[in-house]
């Protein structure tokens, strides 16, 4: 086992697990090292960091020998060109963080012109069932399902994917058995729900009818929700929801995460939902 | 440019045929599914309310649409232990004994099984693999597929920008909105609609600001499940055809499967007059003019309120909506 975090800035980054975990849930885990730190975005574009920005992130994770894990979104064409932008300032000045994909074009673009960053495979490219007001599906005898993303983890790894990763959904087995040598990655404790682009922190932000929703995705983002996580309450769960940005989350119960936890080799924690 | 009919059974064949489709879709599950996998749908609708009965009926249903053809929807983004295995299976009996065009697929584990059994040039991506833009298409093309559709949440532009050479494209132009990114909403429908509920426990947020979040989910829900005239309302991209046309969209998707026969032909029959309309030269507002005559609700139109692509009319010359040109994306 071993620990990365998921970070917003770098002020106060490097920090044991247990400072920012649950103490009901930090008893779930072993002593392990933290390895890797995790920046950048996995559910929005507009949230993605500048290459300033990303190389004093990859700088911090030499000095203090960790991995940086730069996290990247499902893109539009835009974004990905943001991100070959980003891509190629880091590698032209020697810095070659590990990618985490969550879009095959994204995938595409580091296979063929990147092909010096080491790619894991994001949460959201497991479609697995997150739903709040669901319980969890009961162990089979057999044990959990790790023929459900078989598939694709067997053509990640035999594309050059070092990792698989998840957070807790419904039905555990996702990250595998770890037989094809991807290194099975589960982050915690918030799990996402839904997301989107019609982002509901952005029309809050916009003027009186303007750039609301669908009618708001030609116009630019200047990010209102960094720093900023509500609480939301639903009639038909009782599990704690967030959103943050354009993401809904959950807090994923502790008896959830502990089964997830067989069958991951690192484990990120989260300090707050991040979008 | 195709327009892709939702189909249930054999007698709405003919009608829908009528009325414009030049291809079908529909949903079934294998014989033997609910024994084994129980309450769990083999795609993205209620199987009570919106799939086809049983292989008969199927058979019957493929007969009646002939020649036009007809694809299988097998797009539940996650399946049960077992459930890719048995889908593989009859993925390859629905494209080679019961004459099945192609087969629309989420799941990468069911299209890799699929395309191992030497089926790529016969399927087509859901929406709800969320392809978005060209290197993605690149990707996908790779593996072979025929086509790609593209999720709903994208700009005219955007589109644009995904199409590429060698593989077909699909768009959304009616009915059934979607408030997440349907690919990367984790929740499922057997438990109700969770988007409707959304954002009603916030607190703090700036005034209006949920009223207009209500309002935006009311349009994406079909603007209540309503209809003007017969034919139903809510998001509605029949503006955008000639742009869609000119970036090589190949094919409109008319949503709908659990929708009564009247409400199918309604939204096909639109559909192909604003196809026609847009075959024979015309443009946005000699659409969006046809439209509001035969289906009325304006106001829907107004402000681009329910336009699944409301960049369309981004561009306003002297107070007046000039759409996007169909030769300028």
């Amino acid at each position: 086992m071993e620990y990365g975090l998921r970070i917003a800035t770098l002020e106060g980054a490097c920090r044991s697990p247990a400072e920012i975990c649950d103490a009901a849930l930090w008893k779930l885990f072993p002593e392990a090292p933290l390895t890797a730190l995790y920046f950048g975005s996995e559910f929005c574009q507009e949230l993605l960091p500048g290459t300033r920005d990303a190389e004093a992130f990859c700088a911090y994770c030499k000095e203090r020998g960790l991995e940086a894990v730069l996290l990247t979104p499902l893109v539009t064409q835009r974004g990905l060109g943001r991100l070959s932008r980003l891509f190629g300032g880091l590698v032209g000045r020697g810095w070659c963080p590990t990618i985490a994909f969550n879009d095959w074009g994204v995938f595409e673009l580091l296979r063929n012109a990147y092909p010096a960053l080491p790619m894991r495979m994001g949460r959201l490219m497991n479609r697995g069932l997150r739903d709040p007001r669901l319980d969890m599906k009961t162990e089979r005898a057999e044990g959990e399902n790790t023929e459900r993303g078989a598939g694709i983890r067997k053509l990640a790894s035999s594309l050059g994917v070092r990792a698989v990763e998840s957070d807790a959904d419904l039905e555990p087995g996702y990250l595998g058995t770890g037989s094809n040598g991807l290194q099975r990655t589960l982050h915690v404790p918030y799990t996402f729900v839904s997301s989107g682009r019609n982002c509901l922190e952005k029309a809050a932000a916009a003027p009186a009818g303007k750039g609301l929703f669908t009618g708001g995705l030609t116009s630019g983002c200047k990010a209102p929700c960094r720093g900023v996580c509500r609480q939301e309450h639903r009639r038909d769960t009782q599990k704690p929801l967030w959103r943050a940005g354009n993401t809904l989350f959950f807090e994923a119960p502790p008896q959830w995460i502990s089964r997830h936890m067989a069958l991951a080799d690192r484990v990120v924690f989260h300090e707050r939902p991040l979008p | 440019m195709k327009i892709l009919s939702p189909l249930r059974s054999a007698d709405e064949a003919g009608p829908l045929r009528e009325a414009g489709a030049d291809e079908f879709y529909c949903g079934l599950a294998p014989p033997g599914w609910k024994e084994t996998f129980g309450s769990a749908w083999a795609n993205r609708r209620h199987p009570q309310s919106a799939a086809v009965l049983n292989e008969q009926a199927l058979q019957e249903l493929v007969a009646a649409a002939a020649p036009v053809p007809v694809h299988v929807v097998l797009n539940s983004p996650h399946y049960p232990p077992g459930a890719v295995e048995m889908l593989a299976v009859y993925g390859t009996r629905l494209l080679r004994n019961l004459g099945i065009s192609a087969l629309i697929v989420a799941d990468l584990d069911l299209l890799l099984a699929l395309v191992d059994a030497g089926h790529a040039s016969q399927l087509h991506l859901s929406s709800l693999a969320t392809s978005t833009n060209a290197a993605s298409s690149r990707f996908f093309r790779s593996l072979g597929i025929s086509r790609i559709i593209l999720p709903r949440h994208l700009t005219l532009a955007e589109i644009g920008q995904c199409v590429i050479h060698g593989v077909e494209f699909e768009a959304f132009v009616i009915n059934d909105g979607c408030v997440f990114e349907e690919g990367l909403c984790a929740t499922t429908h057997e438990a109700g609609t969770f988007c409707l509920a959304d954002g009603d426990g916030l607190k703090d947020m700036p005034p209006g600001t949920l009223d207009r979040y209500a309002f935006f989910k009311w349009t994406q829900n079909n603007c209540g499940c309503n209809a003007s005239r017969g034919f139903p309302l809510g998001p509605c991209g029949l503006c955008a055809i000639p742009v869609l046309q000119s970036a090589g969209v190949g094919s409109l998707k008319v949503v709908g499967r659990e929708a009564s026969l009247e409400r199918k032909y309604a939204s096909v029959k639109l559909t192909a007059l604003a196809r026609d309309i847009a075959r024979n030269g015309g443009d946005a507002n000699d659409i969006r003019e046809a439209t509001i005559a035969l289906r009325g609700a304006a106001s829907l139109c107004r402000d681009a309120r329910a336009c699944y692509y409301p960049d369309l009319w981004n561009h306003q010359v002297s107070g007046k909506k000039k759409p996007l040109r169909s030769s300028g994306t």
